[in-house]
């Protein structure tokens, strides 16, 4: 495998995908990089966007399995994990797997469930297992958990704490289509196309879940200067020293945008990241874990206002000073 | 200086049309001093003037005029504007010694002379700027010699600057880096180029937090210099991130492409000479017309004016006496076409106080620019046809035109005019004679003489043998007459410099005025910077200058182009302050809530300031909410208490609930009210 035929393989991916979910190109790369980077997404916006649409077809086209859970208030972690049940003819006890024993998992509406509900997928997300009766169960790889909530609906529903909105390698909001796109797509719907039935578009399975852990080995090798490290890191706490932030980015922040940067580079066929590669992507890597200060909040200021404004202080690494690094090839990998 | 003069007032002309005509004929360096009309008149001293032969010719009409006349009824004797002799020695007579005359015999004929001066003019201004080329040429080269041993920072090295150097001094350092095989040095130093260039010329703002990617977006809508700037940061990326090779043949191939794009110079000169041939295509060349009278005047009074000629600014008044002369100017008739009784009315107390009026008209407003109009009584005493009508560009077909009255005056023994000269007859009753009728409502102006194009002076008496004026047509002095020029062409800077409009205005002036005082008033009741636009003629130029803006944007694009990322300005809704407010009170739970109800007050605070100031208290202000918006008084002091005191925090548990509750409910009745 080289760059360049793992950037085919994406272009494939991403034509195959526009076939059944119409435009949101970067939305459906995001997802990707999530997905290779061995992340998950937490996908803000209002319904009717083709959240699941856009899961179902990945699922098809990456040969994966897919499930997919309506939190609700009175949904119980078992509802989510699965639960030992007693087997009468056997006589003993035996663990039924939840929903959550997939290799793709849409958690729609995630935030009407109630917390414990949600905490009992901090350990699946982060750990890939699941932990019942004191047992613990791997869960499938690659296991990619797509989490969606509706921005606008406050009441019943339970704010993501922050230990598992860390969790989310990347959050995305799905804005409305432009017009174009919505036309090409009640046009697909007139033509015959029926987002209950993917069959109608005959979708290509291009790769199996095997293929995705050979090319998440891959995307490992990828070279990452050192200044482009140091980048990062001062990305990174550029956001904890910040005044109006009352809680920055975790370290695992850092981590998610090196493996973002990663696949981000090996999507557009390098074998080597660039800082356009981290830059990309810190938004949305970025705007979740932020915890901006209530004075802050109250002048009107977002996460996103103020990545944007970091991004516009912080200089991009230089590369110059770490020549001689990278003409060693070192690379890191994590 | 005055070769060198008119050169860079034609080329300021190419930008400026009016700095041509801005001061006198010579344009900006010309040697026409408005500040001082009473100079000694040059008439001798212009080479051009030609006063022996001017004096020749004017003798030998005056001479073939006495003998016509001398066999007339009457014998009248013309009356001819006397040319006195040129008190000062003509040019050169003096200076000259009588034993180096012979050196005259070895001037050159005048055209060649003009060619040999214009010639060195050039060769000197040329030599000039070769001189400052090569200079500049050798600075540039010593400047990139010294650093070409030196390797730049990358432009995303902390503190990193963009070089004071060009874009093509940097990409000649990066060709000799590239020569010398230091491949990264070149890559290194063609990226800086790039960047140079996309900021010098606003197409990117170079930042050191900006990426290439970012620039390359910047670059979207220059697809041409997009992929080539792709293809620099490819390599310098790939030397500074990747496994830091570098190819050679890629490389040389963006300098020269680089190069290719960089020289402006290229495109500038084709603009130059696109330029000078637009310029010479014109169907004419700009008209260096002014219609600013005086100016023209000015030149005609350096040219042998008697000196009785007085300027004043002001309007016509309508008490003669305010103008104590015998001839008074006027350059804008439109204001008085609007008085009481028109232009006629206006006129008629100064032409009843014998004070004659020449009014030069707007050639524009005229249906025939540079006509000339002349009541039919004074024609004989005016010896206009007496004097050698010469004039250049004014009419195109000789003629006269008279109305039927005149015609019928002068029927017996017409005015002389030249062979196959037409003669129209005008009749003011004639309502289709649409072309006429603005002249022919002038009751005043009985008769009409065309100024003509060139014709020989002899003809004028060869013409007809008859007597030029019949003995009872003659004017009785001590009556004014009026007389009307249609147009100010005549009295230009650009006309005056033709030596017969010039001999033409003068003979009429002196036919007109003799040796009586002249009043000429240069008010204008247009803005001359209008008129003077107006009458440039400039939209030739105009066009010119759009055309090259507009190839100046096609070629070079890049300084002409506003920049691609405009400052956007985004303002937040209340919606998202309360969403914020909201987000808060999840995450923080009650010391936030806390912290908004204090805010939440302040804002009650603030929005009731006038009602405050006007009822003078905020005890009346909680009254009038309290009733207003049916709350308990108590309540609505609590929620002003804690906005008007720093100090006083907000409560906590369900009193907080509760007072959030009242605050939601004043500041959203407010909203609603």
């Amino acid at each position: 495998m080289n760059p360049e035929q793992l950037q085919a393989i994406f272009r494939r991916i991403h034509d195959e995908v526009g076939r059944a979910f119409v435009g949101q190109d970067t939305v459906v790369n995001a997802v990707l990089v999530a997905l290779f980077a061995r992340g998950h997404v937490l996908l803000e916006g209002v319904p009717g966007l083709g959240k699941t649409l856009l899961v179902r077809t990945l699922a098809q086209i990456l040969g994966c399995e897919m499930k997919r859970v309506q939190f609700t208030p009175d949904l119980m972690p078992s509802d989510v994990t699965g639960s030992t049940l007693y087997n009468a003819q056997k006589r003993e006890f035996a663990f039924k797997q939840g929903p959550i024993f997939t290799e793709l998992l849409l958690a729609d509406e995630v935030n009407r469930a109630p917390a414990k509900t949600q905490s009992a997928m901090l350990e699946a997300m982060a750990e890939r297992s699941v932990s019942v009766d004191g047992q613990s169960y791997p869960l499938p790889d690659p296991f990619f958990v797509l989490a969606t909530q509706n921005p606008l609906e406050s009441a019943g529903t339970y704010p993501l704490p922050e230990a598992q909105l860390d969790r989310f390698l990347m959050k995305l909001i799905i804005e409305h289509p432009s017009h174009a796109v919505e036309t090409e797509l009640l046009q697909k719907v007139r033509d015959g196309f029926d987002a209950a039935d993917l069959r109608s578009v005959e979708l290509e399975t291009l790769l199996r879940p095997a293929d995705i852990l050979a090319i998440r080995r891959f995307i490992e090798t990828i070279r990452v200067d050192d200044s482009l490290i140091d980048y990062i890191l001062r990305l990174v706490e550029a956001s904890r020293r910040h005044g109006a932030v009352q809680v920055g980015a975790s370290p695992r922040a850092g981590i998610a945008l090196l493996r973002a940067a990663r696949v981000q580079a090996a999507i557009e066929g390098r074998d080597y990241v660039i800082p356009d590669d981290v830059k990309r992507h810190v938004l949305a890597v970025l705007r979740h874990r932020l915890i901006l200060q209530p004075d802050a909040e109250l002048e009107g200021l977002t996460s996103d206002a103020l990545i944007q404004s970091l991004l516009t202080k912080v200089e991009v690494p230089s590369g110059y000073a770490s020549d001689a690094a990278s003409a060693q090839g070192r690379s890191l990998s994590f | 200086m005055r070769p060198l003069g008119r050169m860079l007032t034609l080329a300021l002309a190419l930008f400026v049309p009016e700095l041509a005509w801005a001061d006198g004929a010579g344009g900006l360096f010309g040697d026409s001093d408005p500040s001082s009309p009473h100079e000694p008149a040059p008439f001798c001293s212009d080479p051009a003037h030609q006063l022996p032969a001017f004096e020749a010719a004017h003798a030998e009409t005056n001479a073939r005029l006495c003998q016509l006349l001398s066999g007339a009824p009457g014998g009248r004797q013309p009356v001819c504007p006397q040319i006195s002799a040129c008190p000062w020695p003509l040019e050169g007579e003096a200076a000259v010694d009588p034993k180096w005359r012979w050196l005259d015999a070895l001037r050159l004929p005048r055209g060649l002379s003009e060619i040999l001066v214009w010639g060195l003019w050039l060769t000197l201004i040329g030599g000039i700027l070769a001189g400052l080329t090569w200079l500049l040429i050798k600075v540039r080269r010593d400047n990139t010699a010294v650093s070409v041993d030196r390797p730049l920072l990358h432009p995303q090295s902390p503190g990193f600057q963009l070089p004071e150097q060009s874009a093509m001094a940097l990409l000649n350092q990066a060709e000799r880096e590239a020569d010398h095989e230091r491949w990264q040095d070149a890559a290194q130093t063609i990226y800086i180029a790039a960047l140079r260039h996309l900021d010098q010329s606003r197409l990117v703002r170079y930042h050191p937090a900006s990426t290439s990617g970012e620039y390359a977006l910047a670059l979207r809508r220059h697809p041409g210099l997009l992929g080539w700037f792709q293809g620099v940061a490819e390599q310098v990326e790939r030397m500074h991130f990747g496994d830091g090779q570098i190819e050679p043949t890629r490389l040389r191939a963006l300098i020269r492409e680089a190069q290719a794009k960089f020289k402006h110079g290229v495109w500038i000169g084709l603009l130059a000479v696109l330029n000078a041939g637009l310029f010479g295509c014109q169907a004419s060349a700009p008209r260096l017309l002014d219609s600013e009278a005086p100016r023209g005047f000015k030149s005609l009074y350096r040219h042998g004016l008697a000196s009785n000629l007085a300027f004043r600014k002001g309007m016509l008044s309508s008490d003669p006496d305010a103008e104590p002369s015998d001839l008074v100017i006027i350059t804008e008739p439109g204001a008085l076409l609007n008085a009481e009784g028109g232009l006629q009315g206006a006129l008629e107390p100064y032409l009843t106080r014998s004070i004659s009026v020449l009014v030069i008209g707007d050639g524009l407003k005229s249906p025939h620019p540079g006509l000339a109009l002349a009541p039919a009584d004074a024609l004989n005493e005016t010896d206009l046809l007496a004097a050698p009508l010469e004039s250049q560009g004014l009419i195109d077909d000789p003629c006269m035109l008279m109305t039927r009255e005149a015609w019928q005056r002068f029927a017996g023994s017409p005015p002389l005019l030249p062979p196959n000269t037409p003669r129209f007859v005008l009749d003011p009753s004639l309502e289709d004679l649409d072309a006429f009728r603005q002249v022919a409502v002038m009751d005043r102006f009985s008769a009409l003489v065309f100024a003509k194009k060139p014709f020989h002076r002899n003809a004028i008496l060869s013409a007809d043998h008859a007597s030029i004026v019949d003995e009872e047509g003659e004017l009785r002095r001590g009556r004014g007459c009026a007389y009307y020029l249609a147009s100010g062409d005549l009295f230009s800077n650009a006309s005056m410099e033709i030596e017969s409009n010039r001999r033409f205005a003068l003979t009429l002036l002196r036919a007109l005025a003799f040796d009586r005082s002249i009043t000429w008033l240069t008010d204008s009741g247009t803005s001359p910077r209008e008129s003077a636009f107006g009458h440039s003629a400039s939209l030739p130029l105009l066009f010119q200058a759009t055309l090259t803006a507009i190839l100046l944007v096609v070629m070079l694009g890049a300084s002409f182009t506003p920049l691609r990322d405009p400052p956007v300005t985004t303002h937040q809704r209340f919606v998202e302050h309360a969403m914020a407010l909201g987000d808060h009170y999840f995450r923080a739970g009650e010391p936030g809530l806390q912290h908004s109800a204090k805010q939440l007050a302040i804002y009650l605070v603030s929005q009731e300031q006038d009602r405050a100031r006007r009822l003078g208290s905020w005890v009346w202000v909680a009254k009038q909410l309290a009733e207003t918006h049916q709350i308990p008084e108590a309540e609505v002091t609590r929620c002003l208490e804690l906005g008007l005191d720093p100090k006083l925090a907000a409560p906590q548990g369900k009193d907080l609930d509760k007072l959030l509750g009242w605050l939601g409910h004043l500041i959203e009745g407010k909203k609603q009210s």
